[in-house]
């Protein structure tokens, strides 16, 4: 079949093309560059052409990603070519492990480009899909062992590894095991996954060996934190203490203003104060003594005799020194081997990271093995094992609390306090393992203490197992069985020493300890019939059943104190020790089926039908039913395109999917009450149950195009979807007087309405460089349109307003907007009606890939971002609270000079009339008067009460503002691969990648000293580190 | 190869063989209950609510100097219905109660009903009471309000029944950790609270019938002995201890208000010793503990960074250590024999009994004396019997030497409020309104005391038409205000 053109005074070069599973590709054009000279490859993909030694060869095929090879005088060339991946052709995975090309998928699934992910690294995989998939939201938490979190639509998706629904966090998935991410958006994509997939899924497939022969992997990929994109700056100024001064004697407000706050002396030359690790003398023999920490029970509790010497009062950067350089250091590999008649796929890998936060570690392990064996020509066994460890002797506790070191460091130290010496002198001297050093004894730990000496574990172990046997009983009828468990042991324990400051724990020191335990067992069956009825009508039918059941179970045991400090053991407690047992159990059966019709080629019709069985809903409604359908046209063939549009196709999908509920929610029980000594008691559940409960249903609309444009040089895809959201099980809250806080009912509807767009562009196409974009946008609305029982209102909400719309607490404001203030002493007072501000979700969300290839060299960087919404800082807030904003500098030393409050707050006061409110806030009448306000306030009062008590936007105003927009961009990653095989040799090694990254690199945004890409503020995050880092791989 | 099959299509049918519905019942946690569980918990909750730190601000007992505390400025909003949680436990013990044929549950769920009703419609006004907590058995959700005479009525008629159905009972009550199930001690607190609930009506005789007050005190028994207070004694145990034990909020912010200090020290008052911390200047000095000079508070009408000031200086005192030290502490009660003994005192003198107020009055103040003699570590020397005899012929404490009703309700009411130091909840605060204004409140001026508090978001939210029809009727349209006064101050 080959038909070569005339090539005059060349040599003859030839080879073959494959694809990447070793097959040789027929009917690729190979053509000499810049001449029309060219050949097409035969049926097993070889060709030859006459080529000059300085020839480069271009090798082109619908459906795979055009390649270039210099000639460089060889006379063998063989090339694998890639399969492209704007191909419609393409076949992507789609529910339940069916495969399907992209042109007959009626609703929208987005593919991830995974060989980026395997290169320049993230903490967590999940990380590595921020900004990559329109729709897909992910909030990335910036400490270690902290897993992101997934929107997907609005809704939390389903994550299905290698067929099979998880549970996971992904610290227990390498990403060089990963074959390929595809996401399914809409209810149509995953009908078929049943309540489940009500929210869509994001499919993971794992590797098995793609090639013919043996192939060896090995990677390293190592990063460290290379300073912070966001650093939470605070003022520098001033130092512990209240209204200017300070003095430490027992850290409880024994001393002046020593229990709590950042309001004290200015950081000058010359002066001394004492403070907590200042020496004690001795009055009466003038000793000096070295000392760290309070005096209290101590022969030195006795201020006539002994007195702390004041030393030099200093700024110290206590979070830059405390925290540590991050490293994750990841290492795979893989052995793969096809055969004739079977092939496998075998990993290992382990990864270490060390924490910014001292003496917090990461470890994960696994081994994972996948194969695939033809036991006869029409039987196929696929089995795969995987175990995988997920270690942490201690990690850092976040939120709003004693446990956190930024609680302490950031919010509630000021910078008066030695860190070193914390760090140096955790216990007060002669009472090691029973008190702790500190500048505080009131509300805060000393925070190398608390890193050091509390320790909290995590040990999980996750087994996982699957086969599956496919049975191919005629060309067009196979029906497969697949047997799934994945077991989860986890152990935790938390180790508390005693002087530990948890509010409400005990200071005695604590052991806590929890094991859980979880199995799901996945069993399912399909049959699959494929018949072309002529050559223009095609038919698949598959039909299916599926069980699915998980118990989970726990067990929970703690101290009340420790007898001996640093002992961790049950046996080593004071008071009687506590413990607790839980089980659970859910299954839901399910039987499924669908249709594919394929029309002209060109016209492609699915329906699916899904209909589950679920234990925890009444016997009544427990069964429930998922319709879908779908359409997808080629519109090109239908109508004659310009020459320009390569093609066009149309979608449309219709789904309707279900949910149920939690095990053990149709009834009610009594909990567990206080046990008082030895007498136990009981309570009863604030939310009422509803045993005629019924599922939840969700129909979805989706309509949408793709087309590209001079030959796959730009492609356009764009989707609209509606989401309406109908009898939601919710927990519709009723008059607390009816003893109830809540029951549980049907109601309510939301509307979401959405749009997609997704555009890839080759913007430069030269042989030495080229620039591809990939960009994604998003933007979806969710409003509540009908509230249960007709009524005006659920929670704050009202029917048309967005499902995000935040209702805060704000200050009473005049007619026209003005703050009002308090006659008597200047300050504002909360308005008790909520009043909407704003939404909190983003308008929209952009995302950006850019490809470049600069010769060998491939750079990858990728941009993503939001746009509009509210996030509230609680850093803010408590910032300006504690003393430590950047802003509170500003009337301080105005003040203490004057001796009195020199801010006069602008604002109204009321000097006569009143406001009178219906119970929605409305106003029934306003016959208020006011003057301007002309009382000064203390400074640090007004910072304590204004920007903290209540809710300020900016542009209520900018300088005490702690509701901000939620706007950013942000430089996720940029990566440089080279093969280094194109300046090495070697025989054994084929492929060399080098690359090179950073992560996190870069922000713009509008929130002042917080990353808003946590998602929020309620946690008080780490700063947000910026990673570089280096990927080595080898193929063997 | 059709075995491989047939194995995989029998675990599909061996994992589907479970009944679905006998799978969601749950193996943790029972439906059914002996009441006595109900009661442990309920006891737990009722004797520990209305204390802590909020009713001391408003009583002139504390300042805060870290921040703007509403209820020292008495500039407070909405309150909250939390109470009703409580009932609901309440409800399912009367349940259960009447499920296995025990009265005595019964007579304690009308009880604790008549003492949470009574806090709550002291609190805002009319609220939902007949039609209230009948979300589960009647499926009311938006329950209508009553008003506050009916809530009243209910409350003494319920307390009444309490009292007769224990009377005739002669069970002893499970689960009680109160009286370790001792009716007679149930019924002498139950008459107690009937009392307390009576004297509260003191100014709506002829709208209620006030005239039980001296039947209850001539024929049901009543507490005789510090002994037999109803109170809740904490252990040194997980979850048992004494509420604000390592409270951080003792260690910063948190003063003695001048008011009470000053009020302890006119009176030469030892419990001064006891609720309060020695100023560190007074300790630098080294003044002795008795020592009434050493011990200062702020002032609460003053901005607070103003007191804040005079903290650093050393010169004002905190809460004693013990409160937030000492695991145990000492009980809360939710009815001591001590204020049982002023609501008879200030009951004689006003003629609604007849007895000697001037003994009741005694009796109280030693027994307020011996109770922190009993529970006050390393303080009891100062409250000795024979401290409190020379504490009462102090001229300023001596009831023979006050010559008028109104100073002798004065006295006594004096007594109540100098008891109620983490222990009488808002008991105070509703004196002070029905004697017109005894005892006074330090505040800034132009300030009022609020009368009530506004009824939860929740309420507005959930249950609008009932709140706004008792909103209207009491204050007229949307003036749901704090200071609105309500029925029995009218």
């Amino acid at each position: 079949m080959s038909c070569p053109f005339i090539a005059m005074g060349q040599d003859q070069v030839k080879g073959q093309i494959t694809d990447v599973s070793g097959l040789g590709l027929p009917g690729v054009t190979v053509m000499i560059k810049g001449t029309t000279t060219g050949t097409v490859a035969d049926f097993d993909g070889n060709y030859t052409i006459n080529a000059a030694g300085n020839d480069v060869l271009q090798f082109s095929f619908i459906g795979f990603a055009a390649q270039e090879v210099a000639v460089n005088g060889r006379s063998v060339i063989n090339v694998v070519l890639e399969e492209d991946q704007q191909s419609l052709d393409e076949v992507v995975v789609t529910a339940i492990g069916i495969k399907q090309q992209k042109k007959k998928l009626g609703y929208a699934t987005q593919e991830v480009n995974t060989d980026v992910l395997g290169e320049a690294r993230t903490m967590n995989l999940g990380n590595a899909l921020s900004g990559q998939v329109a729709g897909l939201t992910v909030n990335n938490p910036t400490g270690i062992f902290q897993s992101p979190s997934f929107k997907l639509r609005g809704k939390t998706p389903l994550i299905v590894l290698d067929g099979i629904p998880v549970e996971t966090d992904f610290f227990d998935i390498s990403p060089e095991d990963i074959e390929g991410i595809n996401v399914l958006k809409g209810g149509a994509a995953s009908a078929l996954y049943g309540a489940r997939g009500k929210n869509g899924a994001i499919l993971i497939t794992r590797k098995n060996a793609a090639k013919e022969g043996l192939t060896v992997t090995a990677t390293t990929s190592n990063m460290v934190t290379a300073g912070f994109t966001v650093f939470p700056e605070t003022q520098t100024q001033y130092g512990n203490g209240s209204n200017g001064k300070y003095e430490f004697w027992d850290g409880a407000d024994g001393g002046i203003s020593d229990g709590d706050m950042i309001w004290g002396p200015k950081f000058e030359p010359g002066v001394e104060i004492a403070q907590w690790n200042s020496p004690i003398r001795d009055k009466q023999t003038g000793e000096v003594i070295e000392w760290y920490g309070n005096v209290a029970g101590t022969v030195y509790d006795d201020k006539s005799r002994y007195e702390r010497v004041p030393i030099a009062w200093e700024r110290h950067d206590n979070l830059k020194d405390f925290l540590n350089t991050g490293v994750v250091s990841k290492n795979d590999f893989s052995i793969a081997y096809q055969g004739d008649k079977s092939r496998f796929y075998l990993s290992g890998n382990y990864s270490y990271q060390s924490g910014q936060v001292p003496n917090t570690s990461l470890n994960t392990g696994g081994l994972n093995f996948n194969s695939s064996t033809e036991l006869t020509d029409k039987l196929q066994l696929d089995a795969s094992l995987s175990y995988n460890k997920v270690y942490s002797p201690n990690y850092p506790r976040y939120g709003y609390g004693p446990k956190n070191h930024m609680y302490t460091i950031l919010i509630w130290m000021g910078d008066d306090v030695n860190g070193q010496d914390l760090k140096d002198h955790m216990y007060v001297p002669g009472l090691e393992g029973y008190r702790q050093a500190n500048y505080n004894y009131a509300w805060y730990n000393n925070v190398y203490f608390a890193a050091y000496e509390l320790n909290q574990k995590h040990n999980r172990n996750t087994l996982d197992g699957k086969m599956k046997l496919k049975y191919q009983i005629t060309p067009d009828l196979y029906v497969q069985g697949r047997i799934s468990a994945r077991e989860k042991r986890l152990f935790e324990d938390m180790q508390s020493p005693k002087s530990y400051m948890n509010y409400g724990d005990s200071r005695n020191g604590d052991y806590k300890m929890w094991n859980d335990n979880q199995l799901n067992l996945d069993t399912d069956f399909l049959a699959s019939y494929t018949k072309s009825l002529n050559e223009n009508v095609g038919l698949t039918v598959n039909a299916g059943a599926s069980s699915f059941y998980r118990t989970y179970q726990q067990e929970y045991a703690s101290s009340d104190g420790l007898i001996v400090p640093w002992v961790y053991s049950l046996s080593n407690t004071q008071g009687p020790v506590q413990a607790s047992n839980y089980f659970e159990e859910k299954a839901i059966r399910s039987a499924y089926g669908s249709a594919n019709l394929d029309l002209w080629n060109s016209i492609f019709l699915n329906f699916s039908a899904r209909n589950d069985w679920s234990s925890t809903l009444p016997t009544s409604t427990n069964s429930y039913f998922y319709p879908s359908a779908s359409v997808s046209a080629m519109l090109s063939e239908f109508i004659k395109m310009p020459k320009a549009i390569d093609y066009l196709k149309v979608y449309g999908s219709w789904s309707q999917v279900s949910s149920d509920l939690s095990p053990y929610s149709i009834y009610a029980a009594y909990n567990k009450g206080v046990t008082y000594g030895s007498t136990p008691s009981v309570y009863y559940p604030s939310g009422l149950v509803n045993s005629e409960i019924m599922p939840e249903k969700s129909t979805s609309f989706e309509a949408g195009f793709s087309t590209s444009f001079v030959q796959k040089r730009l492609t356009f895809e764009g989707t609209y979807y509606r989401i309406l959201d109908e009898n939601q099980i919710i927990d519709l809250n009723v008059s607390e007087a009816s003893g109830f806080n809540s029951r549980k009912v049907n109601g309510n509807e939301y509307t979401t309405h959405g749009f997609e767009a997704m555009v890839n562009f080759a913007a430069i196409d030269h042989n030495k460089f080229s620039w591809d974009i990939g960009m994604n946008w998003t933007r979806y609305v969710k409003k509540i349109t009908d509230i249960y029982g007709d009524n005006e209102k659920f929670g704050n909400l009202k029917v048309g307003d967005r499902a995000d719309a935040y209702y805060a607490t704000v200050w009473q404001k005049s007619a026209d907007g003005q703050v009002i203030l308090d006659a008597n002493t200047g300050l504002p007072t909360r308005d008790p009606y909520p009043t909407k501000i704003g939404h909190l979700d983003p308008s929209w969300r952009l995302g950006i890939q850019n490809r470049f290839k600069v010769g060998d060299f491939r750079v990858d960087m990728d941009v993503d971002g939001a746009w509009g919404g509210l996030i509230r800082s609680l850093t803010i807030e408590k910032m300006w609270w504690g003393g430590k904003h950047p802003n509170s500098v500003l009337y301080r030393d105005e003040e203490y000079a004057a001796g009195q409050p020199v801010y006069v707050p602008d604002g109204v006061v009321v000097t006569g009339g009143e406001l009178v409110r219906d119970v929605d806030g409305n106003v029934i009448s306003d016959t208020r008067e006011y003057t301007q306000n002309t009382t000064a306030v203390s400074w640090q009062t007004w910072s304590q009460i204004y920007p903290y008590r209540a809710q300020v936007t900016e542009d209520e105003s900018e300088l005490f503002a702690n509701v901000y927009d939620r706007s950013y961009f942000k430089l996720r990653r940029l990566s440089v691969t080279y093969d280094l095989m194109n300046i090495m040799t070697s025989q054994k090694i084929k492929k060399l990648d080098l690359s090179v990254y950073g992560y996190n690199l870069a922000v713009w945004k509008k929130l002042p000293l917080l990353d808003p890409d946590y998602g929020n503020d309620d946690n008080l995050q780490d700063p947000s580190s910026r990673y570089i880092g280096f990927t080595l791989r080898a193929m063997f | 190869m059709k075995n491989i099959l047939g194995i995989l299509l029998l675990v599909v049918g061996l994992a589907s063989c479970q009944n679905l519905e006998e799978m969601n019942i749950n193996p943790n946690l029972p439906t059914e209950t002996h009441p006595q569980l109900l009661l442990t918990n309920i006891e737990w909750d009722a004797f520990r609510a209305y204390r802590g730190t909020s009713p001391l601000y408003a009583l002139k007992m504390l300042v805060q100097t870290d921040g703007e505390n509403a209820n020292q400025y008495y500039k407070w909003d909405r309150g909250s219905y939390g109470d009703y949680g409580v009932l609901r436990n309440i409800t399912k013990m009367i349940e259960e109660g009447e499920r296995i044929n025990d009265p005595s549950y019964v007579a304690l769920g009308k009880f604790f009903r008549a003492y949470y009703f009574y806090n709550l419609t002291l609190t805002f006004g009319d609220v939902p009471y007949s039609s209230a907590l009948q979300g589960e058995i009647a499926e009311n959700y938006s329950p209508a309000y009553d008003d506050q005479k009916t809530v009243f009525e209910g409350i003494l008629t319920e307390l009444k029944d309490a009292n007769a159905i224990l009377e005739a009972s002669n069970n002893i009550i499970a689960g009680d950790v109160i009286y370790g199930g001792d009716m007679l001690s149930w019924r002498k607190l139950i008459n107690a609270f009937r009392l307390k609930v009576l004297q509260t009506l003191s100014e709506k005789e002829g709208e209620i019938n006030l005239s039980e007050f001296a039947s209850i005190y001539q024929n049901q028994p009543l507490m005789e002995n510090v002994e037999e207070s109803g109170q809740l004694v904490f252990l040194d145990q997980q979850s048992n201890r004494y509420p604000t034990f390592n409270s951080s909020g003792f260690s910063s912010g948190m003063y003695m208000d001048s008011t009470f200090v000053q009020r302890l020290q006119e009176r030469e008052d030892p419990r001064l010793f006891i609720y309060c911390t020695q100023t560190k200047s007074a300790k630098e000095a080294g003044k002795a503990i008795d020592d009434f000079s050493a011990y200062e508070g702020g002032d609460p009408a003053a901005p607070y960074a103003e007191v804040n000031e005079k903290a650093t200086q050393g010169n004002v005192s905190k809460v004693n250590d013990r409160y937030h030290r000492d695991p145990v502490n000492e009980p809360y009660m939710l009815l001591g024999y001590s204020e049982q003994q002023l609501i008879l005192a200030e009951a004689a003198v006003k003629g609604w009994i007849s007895a000697d107020p001037q003994a009741l009055y005694e009796s109280s103040v030693k027994a307020s004396f011996k109770f922190y003699e009993m529970y006050s570590e390393n303080y009891g020397s100062y409250v000795t019997e024979e401290a409190a005899n020379t504490y009462l012929a102090k001229p300023i404490n001596n009831f023979a030497t006050a010559m008028s009703e109104e100073e002798q309700v004065q006295l006594i009411i004096m007594q109540k409020y100098l008891q109620s130091f983490f222990q009488l909840g808002w008991t105070s605060f509703y004196d002070h309104h029905r004697t017109g204004g005894y005892p006074s409140f330090r505040r800034p001026a132009g300030v009022d005391i609020p009368y009530r508090w506004i009824y939860p978001q929740s309420e507005y939210n959930y249950n609008a038409e009932n709140v706004t029809a008792a909103i209207t009727r009491q204050f007229g349209e949307g003036n749901d205000q704090i200071d609105e006064m309500t029925w029995w101050l009218e």
